[in-house]
């Protein structure tokens, strides 16, 4: 009997304790995790654009309210002034287990909140508790790069299994940099080992603790005063635009929206990224409503605010793709520096049957041309012969018209070494690309919707046309930034950059964030300068923009630049500008676009000389719009 | 029994006379039970300081309790030892039906009932469960029998030992007390088998039982919940999760032990409450933990010494009823020692048995106590 029970103690106690050991250690365990503080996001000045704060949540707790729910949302709608139904609608949520307070209503305001408290009777399973949540000190810039957060989703957690750890409440980015830079921003989930005992009921005793790891700090390069500046001169370039009169459509400009980018050419580095219509980043902090979202989202049609058109808009880009054509036909030795074209006030394909006439903006000859001239006064006679000589340049690579085969795109090949129908990589999420087309890309379209298009073999106006920023050719505005950026810097591609660094929440750098070099304009550094010195000519007496740049002291700070305008069946020109400066040794690339703007150098030109005003701290009085007729 | 050579004392200096009784206490046999009940106290107060603070009580409410009952139980033993044992002899048969009426008072609504049992009476704040008593006062009736019966204990003989033992063993388990009606047949096959019961009437009486348990089972008179404990530990995977919550946590607590065990009042398993009913049954499990083997050894060695001495007196014993009386307490001692350290351990079915004089209870502990007191007035008569 007593060597039975030795036995049988020897064997726990001595052999196999150890094991039993530990599963007592687990036994009086519980983990809980301990949520890290999300990082801010800072502008390179150091000034926090993103930062955090605490507001009070109403929770309720379906297992307690039971049957008596009916009455206490009618209270808490009542109370809070929110509709029953979008109370019971995140009320039952289902990502809450049954016994989860669940969150219904957010930001509430501390009068509420002790309303709650002391009707405790009235609000049966109805809780408060503070919340971080994110606040805006710079107010409602940048709202569309700085993007928001939301409770984790179902699908994020099957993207990132890491996420199934954090409880149902805790944010996680979901646009913008808050999404893009998340797993920085987020940081490491702590856990606190409470020591429970056999009824579960929490000791306030623990064993260990892992603490957090608060989320870094994503410092940008953007500067909140450019960012303010590029955008208040992008809604007054769009609020003047609408009391402009298009004498084309016989309409005010509609002016639907627009977008800045400012980029330093040096770097790679955004500076400012402006879309219009934008909106105040903290109504994310309360629940957006249905007919709200609706309205940030915009139609189809036009984009609501929450479209960030700088990366994710892909427009013809006009004129401003002339000096890129330029450079293509250099490089090919289609025409040298100085090389002079005719610039007649329309054009015809030599030979062509059909008799197509492509008509210059302006209908008097001007004369011979060499490329500084065309770009100047944005002569589009003078480009259409470029384009035709790429076209004759495919014909003879072996390009067949009846078969749609065979050939060497070199326009295309030049153009995409520039950037041209790439993203260009930036780290934003959702960055839309813009369209090169090709041979193949008009047989996709012909496959697609064979009544609409027809046959499409590549004709020789698809060429011409794209010779001046028409036909199917867009591009982002951030792709059109990064490549004057490269004009700019001497032929440099950067994939640009938002972000500037992570730094610790202390402020020690963790990583550096590098635009990287992703190409070369495929000219010498001679040829890249020529086309920046003829761009220059583009803001003085006789260039496109000069009216838009009057009285702006071009002798100090000289400014290279093209305009824009960009035809679109159906809509209003849609604007554009894309300068540099200084243009000697340009410090910053600005690129602006407003949709059915009008001329480049009637909305989006005065944006840009604004902006650069601002940037060089100029006050040179207003700026009047631009009177130019050029494309 | 006249071979046993009579221990000798040094004289000490004392005025108690040569034939005094107290002359002849086995203090060894004292010494192990109260140490067993020291070692209890402080288990007790392990494992329930804790919860009885979070509860808003003293911490040390359990532990009082516990002295006021030991000390009860040693006024117990010392007039169970002081009186004639020939009284006990012959009152045995009132003992006896006093239990039983007990134990029918016990099932009407004057007791108490807990977890789905109905085992004791409420008497100022004291609970009296009479089913703890019911084992000495079967242990003496039987004994008092047995010693009547002259020459071989026939057939007949045996069926009268058995009904008498059954009355009281079939109350305690429709309680349903197991734990109980296991103590009584024990006592009653040792007092059969001292008394030199042929064996083969003892394989009629195993096949008797045999059949009382299978209909037992087959009408239901045994709950569910109780086949789950008393197979429980068969099988540990296969039984509810409660049965084998039960063993598991204790086996846990036992384990992490070790050796040394993790301290007095340090044992997690002990102090969070971890295992049920740890300062009753299961509370060799706070030996375990927090003593560790050296400990539970300990304990097993006070329960050798307890066992021993008890063996002893019942073989020196003057006359048939102090043998059958002893074998009975000893078989009393055993079973439960052996079925509830067993049970902590997994060898055993899990039943109610409480470890004499160490688990928390105040029938139980004044019971054994009494039995001391009845095993140590044995042995003085025997010098008488």
């Amino acid at each position: 009997m007593f060597g039975a029970l030795t036995t049988r103690l020897w064997f726990l106690q001595v052999l196999a304790s150890p094991q039993f050991a530990k599963q007592a250690v687990e036994n009086q365990v519980r983990l809980v995790p301990i949520m890290p503080i999300r990082g801010q996001i800072l502008d390179r000045e150091g000034n926090v654009l993103v930062g955090n704060g605490s507001v009070f949540t109403v929770l309720v707790n379906r297992q307690i309210v039971g049957d008596r729910s009916d009455a206490v949302i009618y209270r808490l709608s009542q109370l809070l002034n929110v509709p029953a139904s979008a109370l019971v609608k995140r009320l039952n949520n289902q990502q809450y287990l049954p016994y989860q307070p669940v969150p219904v209503a957010q930001n509430v305001s501390r009068e509420e909140v002790y309303t709650i408290r002391e009707r405790a009777d009235q609000y049966p399973g109805v809780t408060t508790e503070t919340q971080p949540v994110r606040t805006y000190p710079q107010g409602a810039i940048a709202a569309q790069i700085l993007g928001h957060v939301g409770s984790i989703t179902a699908e994020e957690i099957k993207a990132q299994p890491a996420l199934a750890k954090f409880p149902p409440t805790t944010v996680v980015g979901q646009a913008g940099i808050e999404q893009e830079y998340d797993t920085y921003l987020r940081g490491v989930l702590g856990t606190q080992a409470m020591q429970a005992n056999a009824a579960g009921d929490i000791l306030n005793q623990y064993y260990a603790k892992i603490p957090p790891k608060d989320g870094d700090n994503v410092q940008l390069s953007i500067d909140a005063r450019i960012q303010r500046l590029a955008e208040q001169s992008l809604a007054q370039g769009i609020a003047v635009a609408h009391n402009t009169y298009d004498s084309t459509s016989g309409k005010y400009l509609q002016a639907t929206g627009g977008a800045v980018i400012v980029m330093d050419p040096k770097t790679g580095r955004i500076v400012a990224m402006a879309s219009n219509p934008t909106f105040d980043p903290s109504i994310w902090t309360k629940p957006v409503t249905t007919k709200e979202y609706r309205r940030l989202s915009g139609t189809g049609q036009v984009p609501g605010a929450l479209f960030n058109r700088a990366i994710q808009g892909a427009y013809p880009p006009g004129s401003t793709f002339k000096p890129f054509i330029g450079a293509a036909a250099l490089r090919q030795h289609f025409i040298g520096e100085h090389t002079a074209l005719s610039c007649p006030g329309s054009y015809q394909v030599p030979g062509d049957t059909s008799h197509t006439i492509f008509h210059n903006w302006n209908p008097f000859n001007t004369g011979f041309l060499t490329l500084t001239g065309a770009l100047i006064q944005s002569c589009d006679t003078f480009f259409y012969q470029l384009g035709y000589r790429f076209w004759q340049a495919y014909v003879r690579s072996g390009y067949k018209v009846d078969t749609g085969k065979g050939g060497t795109e070199l326009l295309q090949h030049d153009l995409g070494q520039m950037g041209f129908g790439k993203s260009t990589g930036v780290d934003l999420p959702l960055e839309a690309t813009g369209t090169l087309p090709t041979t193949a890309f008009k047989r996709a379209l012909e496959a697609q919707a064979p009544k609409v298009y027809g046959r499409l073999p590549w004709l020789p106006g698809d060429t011409i046309n794209m010779a001046i920023g028409q036909g199917y050719v867009t591009t982002t505005p951030l792709e059109l930034a990064v490549a004057y950026s490269a004009i700019a810097n001497g032929g440099t591609m950067y994939a640009p950059r938002v972000a500037w660094r992570i730094q610790t929440p202390a402020g020690d750098t963790v990583k550096a964030i590098k635009p990287k070099v992703v190409g070369h304009l495929p000219i010498s550094r001679q040829e890249v300068g020529f086309i920046r010195n003829a761009l220059s000519g583009v803001t003085r007496p006789g260039g496109t923009a000069a009216p838009a740049f009057a009285g702006f002291p071009l002798y100090s700070i000289p400014v290279a630049g093209k305009t824009g305008t960009a035809d679109i069946v159906g809509k209003q020109p849609y604007s554009w500008f894309a300068g540099m400066a200084p243009a000697n040794n340009p410090k910053y690339v600005v690129v602006a676009m407003v949709e059915q703007g009008g001329h480049g150098g009637t909305t989006a030109a005065p944006v840009v000389r604004r902006i650069l005003q601002g940037l060089f701290n100029l006050n040179t009085g207003n700026v009047v719009a631009g009177t130019d007729q050029s494309t | 029994m006249a071979d046993v050579p009579v221990p000798r004392r040094v004289a000490a200096k004392t005025r108690i006379g040569e034939n005094s009784p107290v002359r002849h206490v086995d203090l060894p046999l004292v010494a192990a039970a109260v140490g067993l009940s020291v070692l209890g106290l402080l288990m007790i107060y392990s494992s329930t300081h804790r919860s009885a603070a979070e509860f808003g009580a003293d911490p040390g409410l359990y532990l009082k309790k516990q002295i006021v009952f030991l000390i009860l139980g040693i006024v117990g033993m010392v007039v169970a030892f002081v009186i004639d044992i020939g009284l006990a002899q012959a009152y045995a048969p009132i003992f006896y039906l006093g239990a039983v009426a007990l134990l029918l008072l016990v099932r009407t609504p004057i007791g108490s009932s807990a977890l789905g049992a109905q085992r004791w009476f409420q008497v100022a704040g004291f609970q009296f469960s009479p089913s703890l008593f019911s084992r000495l006062a079967v242990a003496g009736m039987l004994a008092a029998v047995l010693a009547d019966m002259k020459g071989e204990i026939t057939l007949p003989d045996v069926w009268r030992v058995v009904s008498l033992a059954a009355i009281p063993m079939f109350l305690v388990f429709i309680q349903p007390d197991i734990g109980t009606t296991i103590i009584l047949a024990t006592i009653m096959v040792a007092q059969l088998v001292v008394a030199g019961t042929r064996v083969r009437y003892l394989v009629v009486l195993a096949l008797a039982a045999l059949v009382a348990i299978v209909g037992a089972f087959q009408l239901h008179i045994i709950k569910q919940y109780q086949i789950e404990r008393l197979t429980g530990f068969l099988d540990s995977t296969q039984t509810s999760q409660t049965a084998s919550y039960n063993l598991q946590q204790s086996e846990i607590a036992i384990g992490a032990g070790g050796i040394t065990g993790t301290g007095y009042l340090k044992g997690s398993q002990t102090n969070l409450d971890f295992v049920p009913e740890q300062h009753t049954d299961f509370i060799f499990t706070v030996v375990g933990e927090e003593l560790g083997f050296a400990g539970a050894a300990l304990l097993l060695v006070l329960f050798a010494i307890l066992l021993w001495r008890t063996y002893r007196i019942a073989a020196q014993a003057r006359d048939p009823f102090g043998t059958y009386l002893a074998a009975g307490i000893a078989a009393m001692f055993a079973i439960q020692m052996f079925v509830n350290v067993g049970m902590t351990m997994g060898i055993m079915p899990i039943t109610g048995i409480p470890l004499p004089f160490v688990s928390y209870g105040g029938s139980a502990l004044i019971a054994d106590f009494i039995a001391i007191g009845l095993l140590l007035n044995i042995r003085a008569r025997r010098f008488v």
